[in-house]
Parts: structure tokens; C-alpha cells; sequence
């Protein structure tokens, strides 16, 4: 079997001028090759990063992209990250400034600097949260524009990890250019690489609530690298692309493991001192469903050291665990362990 | 003896020093609430931590490892996942031999279009994704000016020049169109007469018309003339492999074949030139040795509601 094309030519065409139809457009150019789209705008009216120029299509036509539709934004060393919509509005990302897209439709569209801090470190380094502003990573922390001002929310408490330094087995963020925001109901995900280069294995959440945080790594057996993620709207869940090729869905609450990887999972106290003299405990409370859990460790550090270790099981079992002689300056309690658990409180003498 | 509680109603915080971290002392007993370490745990229920919400695999097979962006259509639920050169639908390929560069995606439809599409770009490839379908994002407009010469009508007197365009219909809608193609060359001047026009077929699949455009009598503006379907792609089989490749045996006592320059092929019956097949009821899906029909239009007149040739001409 083969094929044959016949060519459309030939038209012989007599129609009198006056039953011509439209005169041809000229605006139909396709979409510029730029590296980030974003839209529809209320209008339908998308737009395109390309280098510092944002592009815009003929409002409703995502097709037509007129040549000359476009608005500078900045200078031509600062190209455009991304672009989001905030307030019904387009806003505008390089690496240092945001740019509040003023106007609507050709030739009104008008670039007005924020006096932001900092701007989106990479094409998924902003997002905007309805009530609380817009969410964007600089390159030392992630900042909160809110009301006409930028407020970095990161350095209160996870400061050193934005300085690249480990801390409590938190990895210090590497690289922030494949770094990405994520915003799913009330928490904030930002995720990040501890390698330079590389792409994020590490996830910080931020419960938009209660403005608490943690951190979250997921792992099947290997850390996995998430280099994509999005929510999916038609089932409610956030997606991933990982980096061995799968896409999963996460913070699924049919799933209490990884993969079937149990979930590994700790937390730690603040370091207790006395202020006239040293801490001598002599027993530990954990209150703690360790029910269904795979396993729960409970440890009491003193000066930063570990003490004692007790197995937990059972649910909330709160007797004295007696624990070795010894003393310290700080006294501090650690609670980890894999598999579903619940912790409620940890006390000691 | 000093009493110490640590109820986790605080939050993470590396960053101050871990002894500083506040707490409510009273009678002998600390009560602290903030935490150094906090790690897969939910922080979304006041006075407890719990285990936080596990994760699963939704494909069983592994696609490209390098996941640039996930985009899930909202209309359907398909997820199309850009990752390598790739594209997939449901994590099954869908186009290939993409640039490996980081993708970014919308979705909106032109206002003349029900179905919501993907629209995806990533510096070097642009992409609009239908269900199953991976195409150009916009139409790129005909670099080849058209040939004008005089028809065998009348009518036409002046001097007349014309242009053409790619369509992409959707039903009857225009969904898109490209910018138009050069004028010809020279214009064409007509005494009564009418004005024929040849244009170059379009490489590009999703066209479905094209639009020819002329000028009034000695005018420079172009209007629209007339919309024609793109070019109908025929099928047809062949016994021998030399009617394919023209390898037949040479010398003319065995060249029972008439030559059919304008469509390249060797016919032994006229009725093969029209690619029209023979009154019996051949359907388009059961090509016979005739020759079958797999586009929208023909040499004859073909019923699609009943799948046979009415007449042929």
C-alpha cells in the first residue's frame, strides 16, 4: 500500500471584487520561543518570558502572538525566571526584582518594580497564596511579599540551612536555581537541592495556619529527587516526577508508607537548662501511640549527647522509664522511629 | 528536683541556639513546645505529631528520568509529563525527539474552541497537546509565494496579485491562522478573465484549509477570495512490487502500463488516474485492488454515510 497526496492548487477563481471577504491578518505570528508561559489572565490574554521581554497573545487566542507584542521588563542582564498571577494580575520574576504587570491589553501593559528584596530563583520559585501574598525564593531564603512589603519568613528559624550549612541532619540548601515552591490547600512546599546541580531531594513545608514548618524527605529505599510537582485538580492530590522516572502522588492519606518504605521520622526538643546547676534526670515519660508504628526509639541527650535509649510500643504508655546516672548542662529529648506513630509529649526528672 | 515537658506545639527552628528557645517555667517544671529536629512529621494538629502521609508509584514503568514539568489537564484528568525528549500521556510516550530543556505548560482554549488544550514551551520546541496528539503550537505561515496564472472564466479585469494562508478548523470555527505567505512575484493582468492560483501544500498536519487571498483590480490589500480543505491523501495497493517503485521489466513489449506523470504512478485503466475505484462497494477501511480511500474527498462522489462510490466521473 502506498500513498498519494494530491496537491490543492489550481483555484480559478472570477469572484468580483466586491464579493472578497476579509482583508488578511498580519498578526498571526506563532508563540515566540521563550522559556516560560504563563496564563490565562482574566481577559485570556497569556503571556511569555522570553529573555526580558514579556511577551502577550491577542486576548483569547493563545495561537496568535503578534510580533510586536511585548513589554521590556528590566534590564536585558536580568532575564525573566517565571511569572505568576497574584490579584488578578501578572507578576513578573528575575532572579532580583519582581514586576507587577500594570494594565490590561496592547500597548497599556506597564512593568512597575516592587520593592521586593529579591525576586524567583527559578521557573517554579514563586507562587501566589490568596490572603497571604506572594511566596517567592531568594537565593539566601524564601520571602513573603505581603502589602507592599517583603519579609524573609525563613530566617527565624531555619537560617543555617539557607547558609548552606547542615543542621540536625537537615541538609543545607546548594542550589537554589532548580529549587521550586509548591502551594497545595494549607501548606507551603519548598523544595530543594543539597548538591550543587543537582535537584531536590529535600522538602521544608510550611503550614500556612499555624506558620509552623518541618521537613520532609521521601524515600523508597533512596532519597528521592523530585524535579517536578504539581496538583492534580480532577483527584485533589499533589503529583511528583521523581528522578528514576515515576510519577507519584504524595501526602496521600491512603498511603502510610513510601512505596512500601515505612516512613522514618524524628523529633527533638529544645535543649533544657537550669540555671543555678546541672540536670541529674532520673526517669522519662514518652506519651506516644506507637501502635501501629514499625518501630519507636526514645532518647534523652544530655549536652548534645545521647544517654539513654528506651523502646517504645503500645499506645500511649505513659510509666517512668528509669533512666542511667549522669548529669548535664542541657538536657534535651528525642523521639524517632519509622512507620505510623503519633507523639504527644515526652517529660522528664 | 526540676521537672522538664516538651509537648510539640512550637515549631522547627535550627536557627536559634537550642537552649534559647522559649519555654514556660513555673513551680520546678519547663514547658517547651518548639523543637529542633522535625522530620516527616504533620505539624497540622495542635499538641501531637503524627507520621506524615505516605506517597505511591502511579506508573509501573519507569519513563525518563529527567522530569521537567507535570502538567495534569483539568478537564479529563490525564496527566501529560514532560521528561527527557518527551512528552507522555499517562506516562506513555506520546512524542519524541524533543530538546532536552526545561518545559513550562498552561492550559486555556482559543474562545472558539470547547476542548482546553495544553500549551507548552521550552526555549527551543512549542507545543499544543490534545488528547493523543502532540502538534506545533500556532501555524507557521507559507514561505512559498503562490503561482498565479489566467483561468479559462471571465469576469476579472485588472491587475491582480494574491496570497495564501494555513487554517486550523475546528467544526466550521477558525481556530487559528497563520500569517500569509508572500505575494507572487509579479501580478497577473486580466481582460476578463479569471485568475488561477497554485499554492505549496502545507507539511504540517494539523492544517485543515488553506485561505486564498487577492487584490482588488490594481489594489494592495488582500482579501479573502476563497477556503479550500488541504490536500486529500489516497491509498491504494498494487500486485507487484514494480508497480510501487516503478522497476518494471524494461523494454516496451512488456510495458502494458500507461504512465500517469501528474500522479507518478503506472496505470493499466483510466479510471485508476481518478482514484476512483470500480462501481462495486469498495469502503474506505477494505481498499481493494482497485485502490482504497482514506481522506476527505475523492475523484468521485462518495457516500461516508453509506461507504461506497455513487457515481464516477
Amino acid at each position: 500500500m502506498t500513498t498519494y497526496t494530491t496537491p490543492i492548487n489550481g483555484f480559478d477563481t472570477y469572484t468580483s471584487d466586491g464579493g472578497l471577504g476579509l482583508e488578511v491578518r498580519i498578526d498571526r505570528d506563532r508563540p515566540p520561543l521563550g522559556s516560560f508561559v504563563f496564563g490565562p489572565a482574566y481577559d485570556g490574554t497569556c503571556f511569555i518570558i522570553f529573555g526580558n521581554r514579556l511577551y502577550y497573545c491577542k486576548p483569547k487566542q493563545p495561537e496568535a502572538w503578534p510580533a510586536l507584542y511585548y513589554v521590556e521588563v528590566g534590564a536585558p542582564q536580568q532575564p525573566g525566571t517565571t511569572g505568576i498571577f497574584h490579584g488578578g494580575q501578572p507578576h513578573y520574576f528575575t532572579v532580583s526584582n519582581i514586576y507587577y504587570i500594570q494594565g490590561t491589553g496592547n500597548g497599556l501593559f506597564q512593568p512597575i518594580p516592587l520593592k521586593t528584596k529579591t525576586g524567583a530563583q527559578s521557573s517554579r520559585g514563586a507562587v501566589s497564596v490568596d490572603g497571604k501574598g506572594i511566596y517567592h525564593t531568594g537565593p539566601d531564603g524564601l520571602y513573603l511579599y505581603s502589602s507592599g512589603s517583603d519579609h524573609k519568613i525563613t530566617e527565624d528559624t531555619l537560617e543555617p540551612i539557607f547558609r548552606g550549612t547542615t543542621k540536625n541532619d537537615i541538609p543545607g540548601v546548594a542550589d537554589m536555581s532548580t529549587s521550586w515552591l509548591h502551594h497545595y490547600r494549607n501548606t507551603l512546599y519548598f523544595g530543594y537541592s543539597s548538591t550543587a546541580g543537582g535537584y531536590p531531594t529535600n522538602v521544608l513545608t510550611l503550614n500556612l495556619q499555624n506558620n509552623k514548618t518541618a521537613y520532609f524527605v521521601y524515600n523508597d529505599g533512596s532519597d528521592l529527587e523530585i524535579r517536578a510537582i504539581t496538583t492534580d485538580d480532577t483527584n485533589e492530590r499533589i503529583l511528583i516526577g521523581d528522578g528514576t522516572g515515576f510519577v507519584r502522588v504524595i501526602e496521600s492519606t491512603s498511603n502510610a508508607d513510601d512505596s512500601g518504605t515505612a516512613i522514618s521520622w524524628e523529633v527533638q526538643s529544645k535543649d533544657y537548662t537550669l540555671p543555678t546547676r546541672k540536670h541529674f534526670p532520673r526517669w522519662v515519660k514518652y506519651d506516644v501511640d506507637a501502635s501501629n508504628a514499625t518501630s519507636v526509639t526514645g532518647e534523652l541527650l544530655l549536652d548534645g549527647s545521647v544517654h539513654h535509649t528506651h523502646t517504645i510500643t503500645g499506645n500511649r504508655v505513659t510509666r517512668r522509664r528509669l533512666v542511667g546516672e549522669g548529669n548535664g548542662n542541657r538536657a534535651a529529648e528525642r523521639i524517632s522511629g519509622s512507620g505510623p506513630a503519633t507523639i504527644y509529649s515526652a517529660e522528664f526528672e | 528536683m526540676s521537672r522538664s515537658i516538651f509537648n510539640p506545639t512550637g515549631t522547627l527552628n535550627v536557627s536559634w541556639d537550642a537552649s534559647d528557645l522559649p519555654g514556660e517555667v513555673s513551680d520546678n517544671t519547663e514547658v517547651s513546645g518548639h523543637m529542633t529536629r522535625c522530620k516527616n512529621l504533620r505539624i497540622n494538629q495542635h499538641g501531637k505529631l503524627a507520621t506524615r502521609d505516605g506517597s505511591a508509584k502511579l506508573n509501573t514503568t519507569a519513563i525518563d528520568t529527567d522530569v521537567w514539568w507535570i502538567e495534569e489537564m483539568s478537564t479529563t484528568g490525564t496527566r501529560y509529563t514532560f521528561a527527557g525528549d518527551k512528552i507522555y500521556e499517562d506516562e506513555s510516550s506520546l512524542a519524541t525527539e524533543l530538546t532536552e530543556a526545561q518545559w513550562s505548560a498552561m492550559q486555556y482554549n482559543a474562545f472558539n474552541d470547547t476542548t482546553k488544550q495544553i500549551f507548552a514551551l521550552n526555549g527551543t520546541d512549542r507545543k499544543r497537546i490534545t488528547a493523543g496528539a502532540v502538534n506545533e503550537w500556532g501555524l507557521a505561515a507559507p514561505t512559498v509565494a503562490p503561482t498565479l496564472g489566467v483561468g479559462s472564466g471571465t469576469g476579472l479585469t485588472g491587475q491582480y496579485n494574491a496570497k495564501y494562508t494555513y487554517v486550523r478548523k475546528v467544526g466550521t470555527a477558525l481556530v487559528s491562522e497563520s500569517n500569509p505567505s508572500p505575494a507572487a512575484d509579479a501580478a497577473v493582468v486580466l481582460n476578463n478573465q479569471s485568475l488561477t492560483i497554485d499554492i505549496t501544500d502545507p507539511t504540517d498536519p494539523q492544517v485543515t484549509h488553506a485561505r486564498l487571498y487577492r487584490t482588488l483590480a490594481g489594489g494592495s490589500i488582500y482579501y479573502l477570495d476563497i477556503e479550500v480543505p488541504v490536500s486529500t491523501t489516497y491509498a491504494y495497493g498494487y500486485a507487484h512490487d514494480w508497480e510501487s517503485d516503478d522497476a518494471y521489466i524494461a523494454g516496451t513489449g512488456y510495458d502494458f502500463t500507461v504512465t500517469d506523470s501528474t500522479h507518478g504512478t503506472e496505470n493499466t485503466y483510466t479510471w485508476e488516474e481518478l482514484f476512483a475505484d470500480r462501481e462495486d462497494e469498495d469502503s474506505p477501511d477494505d481498499p481493494n485492488y482497485g485502490g482504497g480511500w482514506i481522506g476527505s474527498g475523492g475523484g468521485g462522489t462518495y457516500n461516508e454515510s453509506t461507504g461506497t462510490w455513487d457515481s464516477i466521473p
